[in-house]
């Protein structure tokens, strides 16, 4: 009895239930308390076939009955699921097993059986089936691309983007053996990575390039004790965007560093420009002095020139934009360079009609021109053609964010292409550097692309070069389209001369000082006080009325050159004021105003420039 | 649509592409094929190039012998043996020896024997042209197609413009100028024909729809001997200058059809207007007396 007890227990526990039939004379059948249980009936009832058959739901009745059939008459034995409704009218999943056994000593027939509750079974059958299905459409969907790995390194699973970035179409091999398919991945930091993580259970994060999928990868592989998941997809964009970036910062620190050099120079320059004026002065009567002074002027000048464009590249000359006619300025040019360039070059002018005018300085941007066509003759050495276009264009924000420091918005576009011998992908990328060039030695200062550079950048535009060696170079300039229109302007007829005015001279270098305190008083007439800072000069000016311009440096220690012009302004509303500075650079024709508004002389200054401006402010009425 | 302008310098003048095009790069791509067509024909038919086929040919005539030339040359060897037919032997691209005799930069005349000797060398009926062959049976004979080639090359831009779909064109090669259809508004494109004698002033200007204008002789190539004047435009027959017109333009639907008629019509001298009005085209002719006539000074 006990034993029963214990085996209705445990048939309960594992919701399985015994049956037999007994085939003899009538049809007999036999279920356990347990059985009767999973089909809902509390109390021990004896149920015909019929009356069990019931429950079955209809779409599996015959696949029950042919099973136990079979069972009967073939021997075989029964083995199926089905699902059934309950007394209680709840559905269940029900498996069900028997066999055939003989009665002894009768000609009956029994078919003995077991049946197990298998509904919790199989929900969580389906479930895990659903989250599968559910994977399956999230792996296929998703825009990384994966793979599965076993144990045994061979690939079970692809999606459809893996697939996609491999450049294969078609059904996903799989079954094979990674390292068999791939050999050329053997010994590489990705089968490194791979094994490592596989021994020590470590997810694995790898960037490299691939050849296969020609593109830059991103890659995390994940272990399991089935093997390993691997995730990856394209990183090309931003490697290309990171690169860039590093681009774009390394022209940055050159720019500064390049400005840094351009402005100490500059002071170098000023003095010797200025005392070369001097000599050239003081040995007017005097023919080998006057020819060496005029010498060193004209080194001096040579050597401003390359300031400029040190300054240029750096962002820092100083810039007159206007409204322009582009196409007036480009056809204008032609003829300078039908003068400029070899015979053998053919000069093409293409200009789209009716163009906005573009912002910008005429006279750099003539500049401008004129070095890339320079440029584009020296890589014509046996003659081609020369093309200067012109054109409307509106950059978009996602063509803007293929080049650093591009906005997106309206241009004129001015494309200067040649047909010469065009620029190697590494040497491309140095372009815009200052002082790269593969010119011969003495042939190029390196300086012209990269004023170029320097130009368009602080004219709020951008240039890009594209090139094929042996096809030819284009460089590509974009020019802030006006807001205003063209309007003429009438150049000043230039008449300098001195004065006898008191100006305050402010420079902390003391041979900039000297020698503007020379041009100043010896040259020029002017009463001069030079001091060499700020506080200095803010206490000459308290005690003399008498000065009527203050000339002050811009970069130097303590108060800076605009600090200074403020606060002398506060003591002084009547006082004139100009600023000198290395950091700008412009043809000095006329100062233009600085950051604070005050007009600023570029350094280095001629005596004649000088002069000029200095006449020009005291001029002015307040 | 954008109107688009290119300016370069080709055949040893200057040419000038206007043209409505839907965006720059059409228009950079129309220009390329435009100009590289134009480069392709001045190689091939200079004078000045020793590498052209024209001075391959040349060598050949000059030694006497024969050459086959190629299906373009055949097609302006055919379109000149017409011209020399329908000029009545004015119109002859043999005739490009005759400026050895004379040279226009030094205003000397030439020895009138000199001239003689030279003509020796022109006629056209001095050669035998059977397409693909042509013969040079007398050495010493020079072929210049610089009275068609330019001309060729204005019709050819415009067949080009059709190939890259541009409707509204204006090509100008020289003074050559053939028109690819209206502005795109429908209005015509204007084009002044400038006075010789001034040529900051507009004689007259053109209305053209399409077709082509062309013009022969003008006042800078010119000198004048003991109050003569000498027009840098030979008689093949005489081995002289004309000496009545001194400018004649053509209206034609091809650039080569208004070239060689003005060209032809310089060299009818006193009959070239009447020549031109018989011949249908319309036509505006200016004579060294600074006079002019013609159909298209008729409002």
């Amino acid at each position: 009895m006990l034993n029963d007890s214990l085996l209705e227990i445990t048939q309960k526990m594992a919701k399985v239930g015994g049956w037999s039939i007994t085939y003899g004379a009538t049809r007999s059948l036999y279920c356990s308390p347990a059985m009767l249980a999973i089909f809902g009936y509390q109390s021990p009832t004896v149920l015909t076939l019929e009356e069990i058959g019931r429950h079955i739901l209809p779409r599996y009745r015959s696949t029950v009955l042919d099973c136990i059939q079979n069972c009967r008459s073939a021997g075989a034995t029964c083995d199926t699921e089905f699902e059934i409704e309950t007394v209680d009218g709840v559905r269940k999943w029900i498996h069900v097993i028997g066999k055939a056994e003989a009665v002894d000593e009768s000609p009956d027939l029994l078919v003995v059986g077991a049946l197990q509750d298998i509904t919790q079974q199989k929900q969580q059958e389906q479930e895990k089936r659903l989250i599968s299905d559910r994977l399956l459409v999230t792996l296929e969907n998703m825009t990384d691309a994966f793979y599965l790995l076993d144990n045994h390194w061979r690939l079970v699973y692809v999606n459809k983007a893996a697939m996609k970035l491999v450049g294969r179409v078609g059904k996903p091999a799989t079954g094979f053996v990674l390292w068999e398919e791939f050999p050329y991945l053997l010994d590489t930091p990705l089968h490194e990575g791979f094994y490592h993580a596989m021994r020590t259970n470590t997810p694995f994060h790898y960037e490299y390039f691939s050849n296969l999928m020609n593109n830059w990868i991103e890659l995390d592989a994940f272990p399991s004790p089935e093997g390993l998941a691997v995730y990856f997809h394209s990183i090309t964009e931003r490697k290309q965007m990171q690169q860039r970036l590093e681009q774009s910062q390394h022209m940055e620190s050159i720019g500064k560093l390049t400005g840094h050099v351009a402005h100490d120079f500059n002071n170098l320059l000023t003095i010797i420009l200025g005392n070369a004026d001097l000599l050239q002065d003081l040995y007017q009567y005097h023919e080998q002095g006057h020819r060496l002074a005029g010498a060193i002027r004209s080194a001096a000048l040579k050597g401003s020139e390359l300031t400029r464009r040190l300054l240029a590249y750096a962002r820092k000359q100083q810039l007159a934009p206007r409204p322009l006619d582009i196409n007036e300025l480009v056809k204008g040019m032609r003829e300078l360079l039908v003068c400029t360039l070899s015979v053998n070059i053919k000069i093409i002018v293409l200009v789209q009609h009716d163009l906005p005018p573009a912002l910008v300085d005429e006279h750099q941007l003539e500049g401008a021109l004129l070095n890339l066509s320079i440029n584009a003759r020296d890589a014509m050495p046996k003659g081609g053609e020369l093309t200067i276009s012109t054109s409307e264009i509106h950059v978009q924000e996602d063509e803007a964010r293929k080049h650093p420091d591009f906005r997106a918005g309206h241009y004129i576009e001015i494309k200067v292409k040649d047909t010469g011998t065009g620029i190697s992908p590494e040497n491309l990328k140095h372009v815009f550097e200052p002082f790269f060039t593969t010119k011969e030695l003495g042939k190029g200062t390196g300086l012209g692309l990269s004023s170029v550079f320097g130009f368009a950048k602080q004219s709020h535009g951008h240039v890009t070069i594209t090139s094929q060696p042996g096809a030819g170079t284009s460089v590509n300039l974009y020019l802030p389209v006006s807001s205003e229109a063209v309007r003429a302007i009438t150049e000043k007829p230039e008449q300098p001369s001195g004065g006898n005015e008191t100006i305050l001279l402010v420079d902390d270098d003391e041979m900039v000082r000297n020698a503007a305190q020379s041009m100043l008083s010896t040259r020029l007439g002017y009463d001069v006080l030079a001091v060499s800072n700020g506080d200095t000069a803010l206490s000459v000016l308290k005690h003399n009325s008498e000065i009527k311009l203050m000339f002050t440096d811009v970069m130097m220690p303590g108060l800076n050159g605009h600090e200074l012009a403020q606060q002398a302004l506060q003591l002084r509303p009547d006082l004139k004021i100009l600023l000198t500075s290395g950091f700008i650079s412009t043809t000095l024709a006329n100062p233009s105003p600085g950051e604070s508004g005050f007009p600023v002389l570029p350094k280095p200054y001629s005596q004649i420039e000088l002069a000029r401006t200095l006449r020009d402010i005291l001029d002015q009425p307040l | 649509m954008q109107l688009f302008e290119t300016r370069f310098k080709a055949m040893g003048t200057a040419c000038e592409l206007r043209f409505h095009a839907v965006s720059a790069i059409a228009a950079r791509a129309l220009s390329d094929a435009v100009i590289a067509d134009i480069e392709r024909l001045e190689a091939k038919y200079s004078r000045y190039r020793p590498d052209s086929d024209l001075s391959a040919i040349n060598d050949i005539a000059a030694k006497g012998g024969s050459v086959e030339v190629d299906s373009e040359t055949a097609q302006l060897l055919d379109y000149a043996e017409t011209c020399h037919r329908e000029s009545g032997g004015l119109f002859d691209i043999t005739s490009g020896v005759l400026r050895r005799a004379w040279d226009f930069k030094s205003g000397l005349l030439p020895a009138p024997q000199t001239v003689a000797n030279l003509l020796k060398y022109v006629g056209w009926d001095k050669l035998v042209w059977q397409r693909p062959r042509l013969d040079f049976p007398l050495p010493g004979l020079e072929l210049d197609l610089g009275g068609i080639v330019k001309e060729y090359a204005a019709d050819r831009a415009a067949a080009i413009c059709q190939q890259h779909a541009i409707r509204h064109a204006l090509v100008n090669l020289g003074g050559d100028i053939r028109v690819v259809g209206p502005e795109p508004d429908g209005s015509p494109w204007r084009i002044g024909i400038s006075d010789p004698a001034d040529p900051s002033r507009a004689l007259c200007t053109l209305e053209l729809q399409s077709g082509a204008l062309a013009s022969s002789g003008d006042y800078q190539r010119c000198f004048t001997h003991n109050g003569v004047r000498y027009s840098h435009i030979l008689n093949p027959l005489t081995g002289w200058p004309v000496r009545k017109l001194a400018a004649v333009s053509v209206v034609a639907d091809l650039c080569v059809v208004a070239g060689s008629a003005s060209t032809i019509a310089m060299l009818k001298d006193a009959a070239g207007p009447q020549w031109l009005q018989e011949l249908g085209l319309d036509y505006l002719w200016i004579d060294v007396t600074g006079n002019c006539g013609g159909s298209l000074l008729v409002p």
